[in-house]
This record gives structure tokens, sequence and C-alpha cells, in this order.
């Protein structure tokens, strides 16, 4: 009998890793569908090329490094999904391409590869870009307009009601558009029907913890309520701060990244409503038309801190639950 | 208190074991011993009771602690007694299956040990979140209540006797009091265990009740082995040992089950993608990553912030994983560390330690069977020092808030 000694537990949960990214994978190939509805096919040859470069980056780090590259690891998928859904769909594939490449080499690789990454990928990516490009991420097509798959830069016509909000004005979309995704916008980022599903999606399957997402959009909503920048006053103001731009995609596929965000409860609820006021910080006196991704970078390089006074907390109330703040019957190191 | 877990509900797999008849399966020597009553000269009834208990050498399998002497530490102090029968890790159903057959003689050892500590309350206590039994589990075994916990795994964490609330209370395991009942009315001595065989190379999974100090091996032979197994487990799936040498493990007093599994372990080096699972799941509110993280960088010098020595040992934080990492040893590691051991020296296990802990119950092994006694395996510790470990006997639990 050939026995192999093995540490308890001796059963596993079925999910892996590779599950909880084919998950955020599965939610977003929704969104891939709805932009190849709007747009044609070339979202998601868009998508096909971010992915490989994504990969190609990923692999190549590797081998630099000397590690055994793990395919089952859909990290790089993920963030190579990520970063087109956020641009227009007219976006050049040069941009993609840088976008993706420091994604990996300049935001993932150097740390450690996945799960040691200090900055969201795809953030860092995105704002890269944003930094490089400027005009180009900003300018949309106007929807329901089929794209050729090249040369799609000339079709740009549209201004986002995320730069409407930006000037101060007023987005004239009715309710039933807005929720549908039919205006410009970034080229996931606008079906708010198809976002509030993939967040339930995620939300329920675990991979996405509820308090962060809620506390981000409650504080959004808060903020907006109170500060409006348009003239439509609170509740309009409301509405039109979560649909446009990169919110709510940010929100669930941003924040919604594990390794970049606290670990507990209390201080994703903390970290949720401070990137929410960062966000809106950056969306009244940031440059640009949308800031959350420079909002979360700064974020995540604050996460180890959220973590330990979170982890402080967690210690005073356990030891306050055990009756044990003295410390008395918690045996100290010899 | 929301930022500490409720467990987690696990698949319990207790079929078909638990619905088949416990078997017996024994030595013939040691089953026929029997107490020699001459030695006891005692004044009550309560005493005659627990000489008996001392003389059979019945340990508690729920705690490895000798009952007599949880007796004599109850002795007109416990308000209710309870007879443990909460089989919360999947596969094990050494408890609960015994308890459904052998109600009688549960019922009688409740009854004794009511009489002894001179109370009447007495209560059944089993685990609610089974969903795969073929069997009904009553609401009444022999006119006794049966209380149902709920919840997830580790059931003993779970707030399930708020109602009962400081009450001083007695919990004994099922297969002690069946062996009180048979030390008091038929004067035999405690000569075997209950424990369950399964997992996906046992032909016929089972609960058996064997004798002290056989094999492993002659155990799995009884239940027979389709295919061969990579794992062979002593005790439960979440907390056992997993044993190479299946000649020379002797069953103890505190193995609950015996699981052969084989399976097709794919080498998947996923690393930590900080989902934070384990720590949603860490009962004693705990945060495994990081401890994990600074035993892998060897930066022991963090931990005092993460309280590992907390650390109760379940196993949830490995199980939920879905990077499949060795959570729990690091965690076990840390704690070790915390306790003041050294990290990396192979601990001892004092007999103390072996008998406190189900949980680290292991076997010497290279003991031939014919020099180890059935009876020999219990802890060998001085009265004194048993007693001040036996000082929050009557708060064995955790009490509800």
């Amino acid at each position: 009998m050939q026995l192999k000694q093995y540490p308890a537990p001796h059963i596993r949960m079925s999910q892996t890793t590779r599950g909880v990214m084919a998950d955020a994978i599965a939610a977003l190939s929704f969104l891939y569908a709805m932009a190849f509805y709007y747009h044609g096919p070339r979202p998601l040859v868009l998508g096909l090329f971010s992915v490989s470069v994504c990969l190609l980056c990923d692999i190549l780090c590797s081998v630099i490094s000397k590690k055994r590259y793990n395919l089952r690891d859909f990290s790089a998928v993920v963030t190579g999904m990520i970063l087109p859904l956020m641009m227009p769909a007219s976006v050049e594939y040069h941009i993609v391409a840088v976008a993706g490449i420091f994604a990996i080499v300049v935001a993932k690789a150097p740390f450690g590869g996945v799960g040691h990454n200090v900055f969201n990928p795809a953030a860092a990516g995105f704002s890269f870009a944003a930094i490089c490009f400027g005009d180009a991420l900003f300018t949309y097509p106007s929807a329901d307009l089929k794209l050729p798959l090249w040369k799609a830069a000339e079709f740009t016509l549209a201004t986002s009601p995320a730069f409407i909000l930006r000037l101060g004005g007023t987005p004239g979309y009715d309710v039933m558009s807005m929720l549908l995704g039919k205006y410009p916008g970034p080229m996931g980022a606008t079906n708010i029907l198809v976002l509030i599903a993939c967040l339930i999606y995620l939300v329920s399957r675990g991979t996405v913890r509820w308090s962060m997402p809620v506390s981000f959009f409650a504080t959004v909503a808060v903020l907006a309520f109170a500060f409006p920048r348009s003239a439509a006053g609170g509740l309009a103001s409301v509405g039109f701060e979560l649909a446009t731009g990169l919110l709510l995609f940010g929100g669930i596929f941003l924040l919604g990244d594990p390794v970049t965000t606290p670990k507990r409860e209390l201080s994703k609820v903390a970290f949720g409503i401070t990137s929410g006021v960062m966000v809106m910080l950056f969306r009244h006196f940031g440059n640009m038309e949308e800031g959350i991704t420079f909002a979360l970078l700064l974020m995540n390089a604050a996460v180890w801190g959220f973590d330990m006074v979170g982890e402080r907390i967690a210690r005073w109330m356990r030891r306050k639950k055990l009756g044990t703040l003295e410390g008395e019957k918690i045996p100290k190191k010899a | 208190m929301p930022m500490f877990s409720k467990g987690i509900v696990l698949s319990q797999h207790k079929e078909p074991a638990f619905s088949k008849p416990v078997l017996r399966f024994v030595h013939p020597q040691t089953d026929s011993l029997k107490l020699d009553l001459k030695q006891i000269a005692v004044q009550t009834e309560q005493d005659a009771i627990i000489e008996l208990a001392r003389l059979a050498r019945i340990v508690d399998e729920r705690d490895g602690k000798l009952l007599y002497r949880k007796l004599r530490k109850s002795q007109g102090k416990a308000k209710i007694i309870i007879a443990d029968a909460v089989d919360d890790e999947p596969y094990v159903s050494s408890r609960i299956g015994p308890l459904l057959q052998m109600g009688e003689e549960v019922a009688d050892g409740l009854e004794l040990c009511c009489t002894v500590a001179g109370c009447q309350e007495k209560r059944i206590m089993v685990y609610k979140m089974i969903t795969d039994l073929e069997t009904r589990i009553p609401h009444s075994i022999q006119k006794i209540k049966v209380m149902r916990v709920r919840g997830g795994y580790p059931a003993y964490q779970q707030k399930r006797l708020s109602h009962l609330g400081d009450m001083p209370r007695l919990v004994v395991g099922v297969g002690a009091l069946i062996h009180l009942a048979r030390a008091v009315y038929q004067q035999k001595q405690q000569s075997t265990v209950f424990l369950t065989v399964a997992g996906n190379c046992v032909a016929c999974p089972m609960n058996l009740e064997v004798s002290l100090g056989m094999t492993v091996m002659q155990v799995l032979e009884r239940c027979g082995l389709t295919q061969q197994p990579t794992r062979v487990v002593c005790g439960g799936s979440m907390t056992g040992v997993s044993i190479l040498d299946t000649e020379n493990t002797l069953i103890t007093h505190t193995t609950r089950a015996i699981l052969a599994v084989r399976e097709n372990q794919r080498d998947a080096h996923y690393t930590c993608i900080g989902c934070g699972r384990c720590e949603q799941v860490c009962p004693s509110g705990l945060n495994p990553m990081y401890i994990h993280r600074l035993v892998q960088t060897n930066y022991y010098a963090g931990l005092p912030l993460f309280d590992p020595q907390l650390c109760i040992g379940c196993g949830t934080c490995s199980y939920i994983c879905p990077s499949k990492l060795e959570v729990a040893t690091s965690v076990a590691t840390a704690k070790a560390y915390a306790l003041g051991k050294v990290p990396g020296e192979e601990e001892e296990d004092t007999p103390e330690a072996g008998a406190s802990s189900p949980s680290s119950t292991r076997p010497e092994p290279n003991a031939p069977l014919e020099e180890s006694p059935p009876t020999g395996e219990a802890p060998s510790v001085p009265e004194e020092e048993a007693d001040a470990q036996d000082d929050d006997l009557l708060k064995d639990l955790p009490n509800a808030e």
C-alpha cells in the first residue's frame, strides 16, 4: 500500500482559484455579448487581442523570472478581458496593447505575479493608457453604430454623458436607454442592467463580497445627492453619477479584485466608503472625464493599512468576546 | 457577533455507513474481561458508579479524558447531563449511529450520570445539518429529548445551548455512556470503541465496534478494500491524522473513524489570491491568510497581532481555500510558536496533549499488538495535575452569549 502523508483536513471544497477566475470571465463575457450586439464583431476582436497580449506578457514574465507558468491561472485572461471593456469600442489596437503590456509587465509581474500585486493591473493599464493617449480613450462612437474592424476611430463622434457631466451639463438621455446602454460610453460599462446582473451573479457565487460594492455605491450616491454636478438636482445626479462612466463597472470588477482589496468585512466597508469619496473627488476636481482607476490605484496603496487597522479591531473584539481583554487567559509566548 | 463566522455547512456523506447496523469486531480475549467487584468498598451509590467507571477504565471519546474524573468533578454540581452525539465531520457517524441502535444503553448511562450528579435533566445532542440520511433521527430517544445543533461545521462553536444559559453541565460522549452502562450492569471493562469505516476505497462502509489495540489494517480488511488507498486517515475527515503504517497503528479510545481514500491528486500550484474566505469562515475570528503568509516568510515576530494561539484546529480555513493551500498547517505551526514551541522541531506527544485534543490522537507506532493491553491507552496523569486540567470541565463548551 503506497500511502502518503497529508495534513488535515482531508476533504476540500470543490471550488478552486480557477473557478473564481472563471466566474469573473463568465460575467465579463455577458458584457462582450452586449458590446457585440451594439457594435458588431469589433469588440470581440479587441477582447481576444487584449487577452492574448496579456497572456503572452504573463507567460513571458514567468519565463524571465524562471517560474513555472500555471496554465490554470486565468488571472491574466481576466485582466485582458477587463481592459477593452473600459475603453470605447472604436479604440485602436495599439492602445489596448500598450495598456495590456503595462498592466502585466509593470503593475503585476515585478511584484511577484498573481496574488502579490499591490496595484490592480487592469486599473494601472487603463490609467497608463489614459495618460498616454487621453482623448482617444474618451471619445466614443454613438450607440448602435456597427464598427468596421479597422480604422474605426473615424467614427468617434458622440460625447458621452460623463463628459457632459464633467462640463456641468445635464445628459439628455432617458432612464430606459441609460439602463439598456443605448448611449455613448465605454463599451462594457454602459449596460447598467447587465452590470447589475453580473454583480448579483458574482455575489451569489461568493466571488465578490457584497459589502464593498454596496458601501462604495452608497457613498457615491450620497455624495452625488449632496453635491450634484449637473443642474438637474440631487436625485437625477445620483442616477447620472452611478450610470455614467466606469463607476458601476469599476465598482464590480476593479473593486471586486480580491488581491488588491482588504480582507476583513469591516476593512472592506471602510475601503468601499473611502474609495467612493476618492472617486467623487476625482470627478469633481480631476482633469479627466473618468478618474475611478486613478482613485483605485491610490486606494490600493493603502490596502495594507486598512487590513492592519481591521486586524487590530478584530483582535480587540475577539478578546472582548472571550472575556480576556486583559490577556489573563490568552497564553503568552514563553 | 457579526464578525465571527457561522461556520460552513459541509455535505456530510454519512451514508451508507450510518444506516447499517453497528457490527461487532472484537478480540475474544479482551471482550470477556470482567470487573473485579471485590475491590469496591464504598458507601454511596454515586461512589459505586464512579468506582466502577474507574475500574472499567472508561475514557470519554469526545475529549480523551477518563470518565470517572469527569463524574467525580461534576458530582453534585452538574445540573444537566448531555449525551454528545454531534458528528459534524463528514463521513463520521460513530456516535450518532450507536445512539440510534443502542438507545437503551445510552439512556441507562445518562441515568447513571444523573444519579452521580444528583440531577434530573438530561438531553441528547445531535447535529442538525445532516441532510443525506436515510434514517430519521427521532425527537426523543427512550423518552430523552434530542437537542439539535444547527449551523455549520464546527458545531461546537455554534450558539446551541443558549436556552440552558450558564447551567453547569456535564457533557459525555455516547460511547462512554454505553460503556458506563455496561460496566455497571454487566461488569464489563471498556475494551471496545465505536468507529466509522468509510471512504471511496472501502467496500462496505459501516460503523463498527472494534476492540482497542487492533490495528488499522485489521479493521480495513474487515470492511474490505476495493482499491489501493493513497490516504488512510485516523479520525475525522476534517481533523484526523493521515497515517503511513496501517499495520502498526492501533485503535485507541479516541479513534472516531478510519477513512481510506484514493484520489487523483493533481499538483495545482496556485498562489494565494487573497480572497479572504479563510478569514470569513474562521470560527475563532482569526485571519489565517496573514498567519499563513507570515509563516511562509518565516516572519514570526509579526504573529502576536494575529492571535494564532486561539486556533481550535478545525481546519475550515484549509477546506475553504480555493488555492488549496495548507493554511491550517501554517496556523498550527504559528500556534505552536505562540505557545512557546520552536518551529520546525518535532512535537512530542505527551499523554495529556494526546488525550486532551481529539484531533492529535496519534497512536504509538511500532507497538506490537500483544504487548498493548486494551486498557493500556488510558492516560497516566497524576491526580492533582488531572484535577487542575479538569477545572474547566463544567464549562467545557463555550457558553452562548
